[in-house]
């Protein structure tokens, strides 16, 4: 299938590894150009670039705290400068509100609270006009499995960032700009230290459908489906990529 | 119907905004005690108390900022000091801002929405829900509304959409406990003095080509609350006349 994808520039935010590297590589498998960040693991970010160039495509990478709205004007531009448009935005970068509701504290929701729902905000903001004159673009926000689930902290974080999407859907639209999200469920990652995946989330054989935990690869499929020519037309959805753990 | 509400302590977020004076008001009429909180004027506060009152019931007032947990963790402990026990969570807190497209809202404003709705609703369940723990029993009441569903602008849908994750973790953390959490999703119902900007006009082609009243909105919350209704939880009450079907 020709996505249409090549010579497109896809932003990815924290393409250091899981997620963002799978996608990254599978962009760049469609002939996609590459525009990656990280807040602060460059090397990890270098290896993702090196592994995406193997395709022959263009990769630039960059420091850039996703939260900080002038560190993301300024990334956005200096990859409008490097390639002339961003076309596609895929927001992974991803801070888990993990634990109940009272062991939630300030400190956490706001680390979560920026990275899932801030950051969204402000890319969205930053390559949206460049979109608009394009008359072409396509965002991709990570929600979960939590919302169907029920997860006090990043239930309602990633269910924020659905509401976001849906908002972006119903006003750009008309630019042929879609917004959607993948819904991931179970799926097999390295974690950051205190991000570990916790006994609630099940590991092994796991009692859905699909009985195992999914892949990176499975995801990024969906997520370069949802950023192909062929999927114009799917706009302000969800996509669960969860092996059947919840019915949409 | 027996609401089983008589005697409960309910503590209404915003009783003078939205759809909280209506909602006490209702409340009072099944017997129940309130703790009423506002950010508004003293007056319209008191305004509320007086509606109550008339019901027979006993109440109790405190000003608090739209988002400010602390003051109601402090108003919800006095309303335990005062009745022994707080049952029901009418979480009303809203910040009323006209609608802006996404290429004109700033990341301030964005901000302001945001964490004076969403993550104030967050801590002002984490502040409240240990006191239903303690009685084994509870309701949390929390608002969304059709910009979550549709998507219109940006804030009002994060937020809304946010409310009902919230909404939904709390039914999943807190159901061994007794405690529902469940959302009242109204759409088209226009609340007492609020500006045009916030709802949604009926349209010929609506199921119901009306505005909602306040009270069909207010009714909801009873209804959730009821004793009636302890194995419902973390669900949506959409309540727009048929605007958007979940």
């Amino acid at each position: 299938m020709d996505t249409g994808l090549k010579g497109k520039t896809v932003l990815i935010t924290g393409a250091t590894r899981n997620h963002g590297r799978a996608s990254a590589i599978a962009f760049a498998e469609e002939g996609a150009n590459l525009l990656l960040c990280t807040r602060s693991s460059m090397d990890m970010l270098e290896e993702t670039a090196q592994l995406a160039s193997k395709s022959g495509v263009r990769v630039v990478t960059g420091a850039c705290d996703v939260t900080d709205e002038t560190q993301v004007d300024a990334f956005v531009q200096m990859g409008l400068t490097e390639f002339g448009h961003i076309d596609v935005l895929v927001n992974n970068a991803a801070w888990r509100a993990r634990g109940d509701l009272l062991s939630i504290d300030e400190d956490l929701w706001q680390t979560a609270l920026g990275v899932n729902l801030h950051a969204p905000f402000l890319t969205s903001k930053a390559v949206l006009p460049n979109m608009v004159r394009n008359n072409w673009g396509r965002i991709i926000n990570y929600s979960g499995i939590a919302p169907f689930r029920g997860a006090s902290g990043q239930g309602t974080l990633k269910m924020a960032t659905e509401g976001l999407t849906r908002a972006i859907a119903q006003e750009y639209g008309r630019y042929n700009i879609t917004a959607n999200c993948i819904g991931p469920g179970s799926i097999a990652v390295a974690r950051t230290p205190g991000q570990e995946t916790g006994p609630d989330e099940g590991h092994g054989p796991l009692n859905i459908p699909v009985p195992r935990q999914g892949t990176v690869e499975e995801c990024s499929a969906a997520v370069v489906f949802l950023a192909s020519e062929q999927a114009s037309y799917i706009t302000g959805q969800n996509y669960l990529v969860n092996g059947g753990a919840y019915f949409h | 119907m027996n609401t089983g509400l008589e005697g409960k302590t309910v503590l209404v977020v915003e009783s003078v905004n939205n759809f909280g004076r209506p909602t006490a008001v209702a409340f009072a009429k099944e017997g129940a005690n309130l703790v009423l909180a506002s950010a508004q004027s003293s007056e319209d506060l008191e305004e509320t108390a007086r509606q109550v009152s008339d019901q027979g019931v006993r109440v109790i007032t405190g000003a608090c900022a739209t988002g400010n947990d602390s003051q109601l963790s402090q108003l919800a402990q006095r309303g335990v000091a005062e009745f022994g026990h707080l049952d029901v969570l009418v979480n009303n807190t809203i910040l009323a801002v006209a609608p802006q497209s996404f290429s004109d809202l700033t990341f301030n404003s964005w901000k302001q929405k945001i964490e004076t709705e969403l993550q104030g609703s967050f801590f002002i369940c984490q502040g409240i829900l240990p006191l239903m723990v303690e009685n084994n029993w509870g309701r949390v009441i929390n608002y969304s509304g059709l910009a979550a569903f549709q998507g219109s602008d940006a804030g009002s849908s994060a937020s809304e959409f946010g409310i009902i994750g919230l909404t939904r973790g709390i039914a999943r953390e807190y159901g061994k406990h007794n405690i529902t959490a469940n959302c009242i999703c109204p759409g088209g119902a226009q609340a007492p003095g609020e500006s045009a900007a916030q709802v949604y006009p009926p349209s010929e082609s609506d199921p119901m080509p009306r505005w909602g009243k306040p009270e069909e909105i207010a009714y909801l919350a009873v209804t959730i609350a009821a004793e009636d209704a302890g194995y419902l939880t973390g669900q949506c009450l959409m309540a727009n006349g048929g605007k958007y079907l979940l």
